[in-house]
């Protein structure tokens, strides 16, 4: 009877989508053939909706490097893994994003981290392994250095292969440059974006009047 | 638990009006006494907050959602708790889509029992209306289908909205004679507000008062709340579900004393150790827990507390409270499978 939709498990949840009439995008989890699949959705019927999905599904492929399936419809990455927390974090950044901006580019492998004053990049080893580095060895460097390796790690499951060398690889083995761009923005203020997702999941909870503040 | 099998099909009305009586069901009905509402069914049918607070027509139609699409045996359009403070004077934090409407406690609009006036519009002021409306609707469209289940709060939420929580517990303990004057006074707009939408079509009301748990003793509610929700068994003449959050098996035995059809129970109390207690002299509706169980896990731990509920004989299964806005369909629509899988488990084994 109803018109809901069985998509899967969902993962993520932007209640409100500030840059197309309020409308609520989430990220739907299946299984496909080849391993884990993911679809944006939402349930708004406003015009222009299915627009508004397909360029958050399109800045996906490009920020994450995700590849689209079958009808197209839905993602996964290319190496079939799940990567579930860093599949989040592209869904939320695209969703960040302006339609009327066209399609994002794919973020380098370098970022400029105002406390280290300095570029720090991610060089790839092949892999899936990337090894974190600044042109510069003082100690300030050398501990934002150790920040961003925690953030990755943090932000996109990865592993840390050698703290010494500040060398993370993502398990699958793949190398996932794009994804590691766009995970390497927000990896010197990780707590920044947990505080974020934190607020963002708070909302909406109903308290008792004697425990709101 | 009574043998289902000798029980005609009901429809989730008939269901949800014989539990509310302990009387046999063909099913454990699905009951929300509280929102089921989410950002993603706002969507749905185009009825977002804090619209959907203060619309009738996009009101009922979110409402609409707990049996249209999540499958529930109640619609309940009442979705926050603050239509009759608004009404009152108290002044309304509205929000937006994705949180709920907040009484501004900082700024209270009464001191003392007083200063309580009931102002002449209670029930054409457009927050209360509203619901009246809502109702109207809904018992015309799916009134034969479904209970329609309306909502008025107690005198001890009001106070807390109309006087301000901290100010109104200290009375509570330095003034107990003042208290009662002022939950006397509030009574009113409990009684008028419920008996108006008994008129409208309501099946049953819920009745949040939240002499809860954490800042509230069993004694509390003896001392101030258990007379008074004895009478309003008497003067609200329909099936009421009280509603308090926390830990209540302390009082749970002083509940089941006021003849009201049920007890909305929160998931701090086991569903065993509450039903011991109330010994089938009222119903309980509940315990699925919101924050841990519905927000953030997935439907097998969902599924695990209702069958958890059924297996002690809990009367009606629902969410312990109003859910959170961006709880997953999934989830929600977890809890009347779940209810049935475990009869048909039940009725298999037997």
């Amino acid at each position: 009877m109803g018109s809901t939709l069985d998509l899967g498990s969902r993962i993520e949840l932007v209640p409100i989508d500030s840059h197309f009439h309020e409308i609520t995008v989430a990220l739907y989890e299946d299984e496909g053939p080849d391993g884990p699949e993911f679809r944006v959705h939402s349930y708004s019927g406003k015009t222009g909706t299915d627009g508004r999905i397909e360029f958050i599904r399109e800045a996906m492929t490009i920020l994450g490097g995700m590849e689209r399936v079958g009808d197209g419809q839905t993602l996964r990455f290319p190496c079939g893994a799940q990567h579930l927390r860093a599949c989040k974090r592209v869904f939320l950044e695209a969703c960040k994003l302006t339609s009327g901006d066209g399609p994002p580019q794919p973020r380098p492998l370098a970022v400029f981290d105002k406390k280290a004053d300095r570029d720090i990049s991610a060089i790839p080893e092949g892999g899936g392994s990337y090894r974190v580095s600044a042109d510069g060895s003082d100690d300030n460097t050398l501990r934002r250095l150790s920040v961003v390796c925690g953030g990755l790690v943090k932000l996109g499951d990865m592993s840390l292969v050698s703290e010494e060398e500040r060398k993370i690889a993502f398990e699958c083995g793949f190398d996932h440059h794009a994804l590691t761009g766009l995970l390497l923005v927000r990896a010197p203020n990780v707590r920044a974006v947990i505080r974020e997702e934190e607020e963002t999941t708070s909302r909406g909870s109903l308290v008792a009047p004697s425990a709101q503040e | 638990m009574p043998d289902e099998k000798s029980v005609k099909p009901m429809t989730g009305r008939e269901r949800v009006l014989a539990a509310l009586k302990r009387e046999p069901v063909d099913r454990t009905p699905v009951c929300n006494p509280t929102s089921v509402a989410t950002v993603e069914l706002m969507d749905l049918v185009d009825a977002p907050f804090p619209d959907a607070n203060r619309k009738p027509e996009v009101m009922a139609r979110l409402a609409a959602t707990g049996y249209t699409e999540l499958g529930f045996d109640t619609i309940m359009p009442v979705f926050s708790i603050i239509q009759e403070s608004s009404a009152l004077g108290c002044k309304i934090q509205w929000e937006q889509k994705d949180n709920w409407p907040t009484v501004k406690m900082r700024e209270p609009i009464y001191e003392t029992a007083d200063d309580i006036v009931i102002p002449a519009d209670l029930l054409t002021h457009q927050d209360t209306s509203c619901v009246l409306k809502a109702i109207e609707i809904l018992k015309k469209e799916y009134g034969d289908e479904v209970a329609i289940i309306g909502k008025t709060m107690g005198p001890w939420s009001l106070a807390y909205h109309c006087l301000g929580v901290e100010p109104f517990l200290l009375m509570s303990l330095d003034d107990p004679d003042h208290t009662k004057r002022i939950l006397d006074k509030l009574k009113k707009v409990t009684i008028d507000f419920g008996v108006a939408q008994i008129e409208a079509g309501a099946d049953g009301l819920t009745l949040p008062d939240h002499a809860t748990g954490d800042l509230v003793s069993g004694e509390y509610y003896e001392r101030y709340l258990q007379e008074m929700h004895t009478e309003f068994c008497d003067q609200i003449p329909i099936p009421l579900l009280l509603h308090i959050c926390g830990r209540t098996v302390d009082r749970m035995d002083y509940i089941a004393q006021t003849g009201m059809a049920a007890f909305h129970y929160d998931s701090k109390n086991q569903p065993g150790e509450s039903m011991d207690i109330v010994q089938n002299r009222i119903s309980l509706v509940g315990n699925i827990n919101n924050p841990e169980t519905l927000f953030s896990k997935g439907p097998e731990a969902v599924r695990q507390e209702v069958y958890k509920n059924l297996d002690a004989g809990i009367h009606l299964i629902g969410p312990e409270c109003a859910i959170p806005l961006q709880t997953s369909l999934e989830n929600l629509k977890e809890i009347p499978k779940a209810v049935r899988d475990w009869h048909a488990e039940n009725l298999s084994e037997n």
